[in-house]
C-alpha cells in the first residue's frame, strides 16, 4: 500500500498541470454544444485530454463520424509506445487488472511512473503505477467537470494553458542526466518543430523516430569509442 | 452544422474502443520478457515523446516561432535550468510560468 500512495504522491505536483488542461477541455466541448453527459462520458471512456480537446473542436464543425475518430487514433498512437513499455513491468498482474492498467495510460501517469521503474528500487511497480495513474484520473474527471459547468474561460492575459507545456518540460528533467537522452530530446524537438505541419500527427511519430533513432546511434558510439 | 447526439455519443464509444485497443494490445503483446534490444529502444521513447509535446506547444508556428520575441521559449528555457538544478515538479512549474508573466509585464507595459 505504501507504493500506491508513493504514486499518489509523486504524481500530485503534475496536477497543477492537469487543472488547466481539464478546464480548457470543459469549456471547449461546452462552447461546442456536447450536452453535459456525453462531455463527461468523452472524458470516462476516451479519457485522453488532447484527443477530447480535438474532438470537441470536430464536433463543432460537423465532421464525419470516421474522420473523428480517425483523428482520435493518430492523436492516441504515441500510447502504444507507453503500452509496449510499461507492459513488462506488470506482466504478472491477471488480465483485469492489466486491462485496468491500460485503460489509465495517460502522457502523465507513463513519465512518471517509468522514472521510477528504471531507478530500480523495490517499490513494486503496479501499485506505483495504480496509484499514480488513479490520482491523475480523479483529478482529470474532476476539473474536466468543473469546466464543462462552470463553463467559465480561463482569464486570457494569465496565459494558463502555458503550464501544460511546462508540465511535460517538467516530467522531461529526470531524463536530461544521460547523453544520449539529451541527444535525443534535442532531434525530436528539432524535427517537430520542422515538421509539425504534416498532416495526421505526422511530424510527432517522425520527431520521435528521429529521435530514438539518433539517440541509440550516439549511445553506441560513445561505447565503442572509449 | 453542429453533430446531432446520436453521431457524438458514436465517435464517443468508437473512439474509446479504439483508444482502449491502442493501450491495451502493445501491453499484452510485450508482457513477456523483452530482449535487451528491444528494452534499451524503448527506454529512448519517454524523453522523445515529451520533447515533442513540449516543442509542439513552444513553436505554434513552426520555425517562426524560433524568435527571441517568443517568450514563452525563454521562459521554458529558465524553467528547464531551474528544473535540472532543483530537480523539483512544482519548482520548475512555477519557474515558468511566472518568467512568463515578468516578460509579458515587461515588456507590454
Amino acid at each position: 500500500m505504501n507504493d500506491f500512495r508513493k504514486g499518489v504522491k509523486d504524481m500530485l505536483p503534475i496536477i497543477t498541470g492537469v487543472v488547466p488542461f481539464g478546464l480548457i477541455y470543459g469549456v471547449t466541448a461546452a462552447n461546442a454544444g456536447i450536452s453535459p453527459p456525453a462531455a463527461l462520458g468523452m472524458s470516462s471512456i476516451l479519457f485522453a485530454g488532447a484527443a477530447q480537446v480535438a474532438l470537441a473542436e470536430l464536433i463543432t464543425d460537423g465532421t464525419p463520424v470516421w474522420v473523428a475518430v480517425a483523428t482520435v487514433v493518430l492523436i492516441n498512437l504515441r500510447m502504444a509506445m507507453y503500452s509496449a513499455s510499461i507492459g513488462p513491468h506488470i506482466r504478472h498482474r491477471n488480465l483485469l487488472l492489466r486491462m485496468l492498467a491500460a485503460y489509465l495510460i495517460t502522457d502523465q501517469a507513463y513519465a512518471v511512473s517509468i522514472v521510477e521503474f528504471s531507478r530500480e528500487t523495490e517499490v513494486n511497480p503496479f501499485r506505483y503505477y495504480l496509484g499514480a495513474a488513479v490520482t491523475l484520473w480523479i483529478a482529470w474527471q474532476t476539473f474536466s467537470a468543473v469546466g464543462i459547468f462552470v463553463g467559465a474561460t480561463l482569464p486570457k492575459n494569465l496565459s494558463l494553458e502555458f503550464i501544460i507545456p511546462l508540465m511535460f518540460l517538467a516530467l522531461a528533467v529526470p531524463f536530461l542526466r544521460q547523453k544520449a537522452f539529451i541527444v535525443t530530446a534535442v532531434v525530436t524537438a528539432a524535427v517537430m518543430v520542422v515538421a509539425r505541419g504534416i498532416p495526421g500527427n505526422g511530424g510527432f511519430f517522425l520527431a520521435v523516430f528521429a529521435g530514438v533513432f539518433c539517440g541509440i546511434a550516439v549511445k553506441r558510439r560513445f561505447l565503442l569509442g572509449d | 452544422m453542429e453533430t446531432d447526439a446520436a453521431a457524438v455519443w458514436l465517435m464517443i464509444v468508437l473512439g474509446g474502443v479504439v483508444t482502449f485497443l491502442i493501450r491495451f494490445v502493445p501491453l499484452q503483446l510485450m508482457g513477456r520478457n523483452l530482449n535487451d534490444r528491444t528494452r534499451e529502444i524503448m527506454s529512448f521513447v519517454p524523453p522523445a515523446v515529451l520533447s515533442a509535446l513540449v516543442a509542439n506547444s513552444l513553436f505554434d508556428h513552426g520555425i517562426r516561432s524560433l524568435s527571441p520575441h517568443n517568450q514563452k521559449l525563454w521562459a521554458a528555457l529558465a524553467a528547464l535550468l531551474v528544473g535540472l538544478r532543483f530537480k523539483n515538479v512544482i519548482v520548475t512549474i512555477v519557474t515558468g510560468m511566472v518568467c512568463l508573466w515578468l516578460l509579458n509585464f515587461l515588456l507590454t507595459a
